[in-house]
């Protein structure tokens, strides 16, 4: 069964005073269960627009959108997946504690400070339980978001540049921690600038351009070591791989 | 339906912030100084005509600062985002957060009136006579108008960003009593001008305790007005709230 299944979808930003800037036109793709796909592209080729478009936070101007053969805002399908956002939340007058035991007690988790505190402490944040969300650096509010990304151990997780502000022990402990979950059989679509992350995780690239998708092959096509050759290829840049 | 109380709950306890506690406890303070005074003075004797002057201060604070940025600060914030992503629908998150507000603003008015009621009846000297059934009246309407004002509220914060919701609606509510207010003093002889006063704010409620406090006939058509301005704002809200862009994002 696909996890994901994106038919013709496009979407333009509309501004006042501006021209309109198309973001998405006429992607197409499908991710089976269990498939590890990378998304990556330059910057504002749309791979964030394409994340919020198959959340259903972003109504598309056309196009389709299945998650597990169900509309991406119905509830069912809803529980199966976790997203990691680009951007971070801020929340006043609530802890980590309060804020995991909500989303725990809202999907149904039972026994959820067990569940909890596993997930903390595989991320490496179990010291900051009973802190208040506004008091945590950037990098642990990152690792947060990995946390509710995969509480409740959703089927299918979106992670959008989950790297981004993680220090390289953390970026190890994400990368065994999804090695671990890919015998599970979860799925995982991951946006990302690191090639070499994208290489050792995902056995799948989608690569955007300019709101296209320009490339969608299998990593054992591309081969170790030539993601960074089909970046160049791809937007037409001279040089070789360094 | 598990996903209520617990939401509420836990919406209710991030609503309440010391400032917040802080500010409700200086908005009865202060609140109960004008009230306490016109008792005084003789120019309110019941409970029923109480409730009214305590509300007309405690009300516009409360619904300033309680409903602002109801929906857009957690657009903003990014907090929507991550309690939609899991089992959590549109429908149910905007009507918590209606009634968090409402449960807030009630309780607000509540203590104000019971503290003024008890500060004043434990004076003896005072000819203040308690109306239970006048007074619960005007304390439902009042309920109803505060309920209509924060799904007003709610409506605007689904549709811009940050906390400037309530200051525009209460922008729409005076820009509507100055042009009611000028129809009917100068332009009172234009019929149009007369019906479409009414039209320019949902007031049915608020008219309706007027009618009730000056012994006028059964108010059922401002009842109606109120009732029908509530059932098509609350599903706006609902409509709106089903087109909020969640995840504003870098792209």
């Amino acid at each position: 069964m696909s996890a994901i299944a994106a038919i013709n979808l496009s979407k333009t930003y509309k501004q006042l005073f501006k021209p309109p800037v198309e973001a998405l036109h006429n992607v197409s793709f499908s991710i089976n269960e269990g498939e590890m796909v990378g998304l990556i592209g330059p910057n504002g080729a749309g791979k964030s627009t394409l994340m919020r478009l198959l959340l259903g936070f972003l109504p598309s101007d056309s196009g389709e959108v299945t998650l597990f053969n169900e509309h991406p805002e119905s509830l069912h399908a809803r529980s199966q997946i976790g997203y990691q956002a680009d951007t971070q939340f801020r929340a006043k007058n609530v802890t980590v504690k309060s804020f995991l035991l909500l989303h725990a007690r809202l999907i149904g988790i039972e026994r959820p400070e067990e569940h909890i505190e596993q997930l903390l402490k595989t991320f490496e944040l179990f010291d900051a339980y009973k802190r208040p969300l506004a008091s945590l650096s950037k990098g642990m509010r990152q690792k947060l978001e990995l946390v509710l990304a995969f509480l409740g151990s959703p089927k299918l997780v979106f992670l959008d540049e989950p790297t981004a502000a993680l220090d390289p022990p953390s970026v190890f402990v994400l990368r065994d921690f999804l090695a671990e979950k890919k015998k599970t059989g979860i799925t995982v679509l991951f946006s990302s600038h690191h090639l070499t992350e994208v290489e050792s995780i995902c056995d799948r690239i989608i690569f955007i351009s300019d709101g296209t998708v320009v490339d969608d092959s299998p990593m054992k096509n591309i081969g170790p070591g030539h993601l960074e050759q089909l970046f160049r290829k791809n937007l037409g840049m001279k040089g070789t791989m360094s | 339906m598990r996903t209520f109380p617990i939401l509420f709950t836990a919406e209710f306890k991030r609503f309440w912030t010391i400032g917040m506690i802080v500010f409700s406890i200086a908005i009865i303070a202060v609140g109960l100084i004008p009230s306490v005074v016109m008792v005084q003075s003789g120019m309110v004797t019941t409970l029923s005509k109480l409730i009214v002057s305590a509300d007309s201060f405690l009300s516009f604070f409360t619904f300033l600062i309680f409903s602002a940025g109801i929906v857009g600060a957690d657009v903003t914030s990014g907090w929507l985002r991550t309690l939609l992503i899991r089992s959590i629908t549109r429908e149910q998150y905007v009507i918590t957060k209606i009634l968090v507000v409402f449960a807030s603003t009630l309780i607000v008015y509540a203590v104000g009136i019971l503290i003024a009621a008890i500060v004043l009846m434990s004076d003896p000297k005072l000819t203040f006579t308690i109306d239970l059934s006048l007074s619960a009246m005007i304390m439902l309407l009042k309920c109803c108008q505060a309920l209509l004002l924060i799904i007003l509220s709610t409506l605007v914060s689904c549709l811009v960003q940050g906390s400037f919701n309530s200051f525009f609606v209460y922008g729409w509510m005076v820009v509507g009593q100055l042009i009611n207010f000028l129809v009917m003093r100068k332009y009172w002889d234009l019929k149009w001008a007369v019906v479409l006063k009414d039209y320019l704010f949902p007031n049915g409620f608020e008219d309706a305790q007027q009618s009730l406090l000056s012994d006028m006939a059964f108010p059922y058509a401002e009842l109606l007005w109120g009732c029908a301005a509530l059932t098509i704002f609350f599903a706006a809200t609902l409509f709106a709230m089903n087109r909020v862009v969640v995840d504003v994002g870098s792209e």
